[in-house]
């Protein structure tokens, strides 16, 4: 081989072979302010399991007591080997924790390590040619040095490596940036009632960061969706608000909640009377708590569409329940006096 | 307060009442609550069977087209039809389209580098150092 032949080579292979595999990062050496996440230690991955490996490792975080080999039940072999990363997502469910595989970024890996939640990043270390034949690999994320930028990943090799996160994008974005977040049921439900309280507080912001929280582990949660809606509303975002009851009703269509507010949220737009009062009997038609409050909404519509007589029927209706609030009480009889004496249009 | 002015009150007070029933006023909302520990196995188990029944739900066109490239990326791993809708009935909407909007991440990790690879790295560097040195 010439010696030009050779370099040419030489060249090639040095282009394209960094292209193709990426390597381990080189370990960097944290601040005194790095953060690591307690219950997790450097693990092996044997056999190269990373997949129950990495998922036990997050699980035992959460104080979870499961080994790699338990989870291997639930984490069956791919047909081209390796586990597939809804089935991650699902075993972590079926363990019973909230879980979601979600596009990660700098910023919501911070946010699980700052809850002392590790989570898990699917990284391509192959760009093999030919189709399918790339090799990936889960890793576990479990520290933080806010100081230095550099997050703590567990390659499951037994050390632990402090990296800046994009030392490892030419890994994370072939495998689409995949994030695994497992949270305990327990904390999301905490989550959420945190913020309920902090709506109630006037905390409008924070109580809205926090449904989102939520919402990326249980992203079917009526609940929160109308929570969000409420929210929204309140801040004066009337698309947002009007977009979040609408998910709600996707999930669920006859929830009360979601209807009312939608409904209140369209009468106090002035515009969508049909609409308002669609919603609003669905709403109003359901028995069980609450449903005076949806009576209301309907007859608010009612009268302010001129249907005085059917105005009066519902707040009369409404004022049927049982245990009714004074000051719901004192509205609605406020409302009815007035049904009684508009005239219908 | 003179009989004109008593006059124009009542007159302003009646026409502000007769505006408050016409103008959609904002009516009581329903407040935000925190939903019960159990829901969290409800949404699970809501989300399962309406996964089970999703696919004769062909009226939500975009779930159907998430669904369907979510299927078609599984079925690319090597999965049997089965296989595909196991997975399928256990993923939520939002699941599927999380997944729909980013195939790269329906993917098999836990493969060994195969060994070719460290070879041809083995080859390639000691080609590159013979060019070098000579």
């Amino acid at each position: 081989m010439g010696r030009g032949r050779a370099a040419g080579l030489a060249a090639l292979a040095l282009a394209v072979l960094p292209g193709c595999v990426s390597l381990t990062p080189r370990s960097r050496t944290p601040s005194p302010e790095a953060r690591v996440v307690h219950g997790v230690s450097a693990p092996v991955f044997e056999d190269d399991r990373c997949g129950p490996g990495s998922l036990s490792v997050v699980l035992r975080a959460h104080g979870e007591t499961v080994s790699a080999r338990d989870l291997e039940v639930l984490l069956p072999e791919a047909p081209r080997r390796g586990v597939l990363s809804v089935d991650m997502l699902i075993a972590a469910r079926q363990r019973g924790f909230d879980a979601a595989l979600v596009t990660g970024t700098a910023e919501a890996v911070r946010g699980e390590l700052a809850e002392g939640r590790p989570a898990i990043l699917m990284l391509r270390l192959l760009d093999a040619p030919g189709a399918r034949r790339d090799i990936y690999h889960y890793v576990v994320v479990d520290g933080f040095d806010p100081s230095r930028g550099l997050f703590q990943f567990q390659f499951g090799d037994g050390k632990a490596r402090w990296a800046q996160l994009e030392s490892l994008e030419k890994s994370w974005k072939p495998a689409g940036h995949a994030l695994l977040v497992v949270r305990s049921r327990a904390g999301t439900d905490a989550t959420l009632a945190h913020a309920v309280v902090l709506e109630g507080q006037g905390r409008l912001q924070e109580a809205d960061a926090l449904y989102r929280q939520v919402l990326v582990v249980r992203p079917e949660s009526v609940r929160t969706w109308v929570n969000l809606g409420n929210v929204a509303a309140d801040q004066g975002r009337r698309e947002e608000s009007e977009g979040a009851y609408r998910r709600a009703l996707e999930i669920a269509p006859d929830d009360r909640d979601a209807l009312n507010n939608l409904a209140w949220l369209l009468l106090a737009e002035g515009t969508r009377f049909e609409e308002a009062e669609t919603l609003a009997t669905r709403a109003a038609n359901q028995p069980g708590p609450d449903q005076s409050l949806a009576q209301d909404t309907l007859g608010r519509i009612q009268l302010a569409r001129g249907r005085c007589e059917e105005a009066v029927r519902t707040f009369r209706e409404a004022l049927e329940a049982a245990a009714l609030p004074e000051t719901t009480q004192v509205g609605l009889r406020t409302r009815l006096e007035r049904a009684r004496a508009c005239s219908p249009r | 307060m003179d009989k004109t002015r008593a006059r124009r009150f009542v007159v302003l007070l009646s026409a502000a009442w007769l505006a408050g029933v016409a103008a959609p006023v904002a009516a009581e909302r329903i407040a935000s609550k925190a939903e019960a520990p159990a829901a969290a196995e409800r949404i699970v188990a809501k989300a399962e069977s309406r996964s089970a029944s999703r696919a004769t739900d062909h009226a939500r066109v975009s779930d159907a087209v998430a669904r369907d490239e979510v299927a078609g990326a599984l079925a690319a791993q090597g999965l049997t039809a089965e296989g595909v809708e196991e997975r399928l009935v256990r993923l939520s909407d939002e699941d599927l389209r999380r997944l729909a909007a980013n195939l790269d991440q329906v993917q098999a990790a836990g493969t060994q580098v195969p060994d070719y690879i460290w070879i041809l790295l083995g080859i390639f560097l000691a080609v590159t150092i013979l060019a070098v040195i000579f």
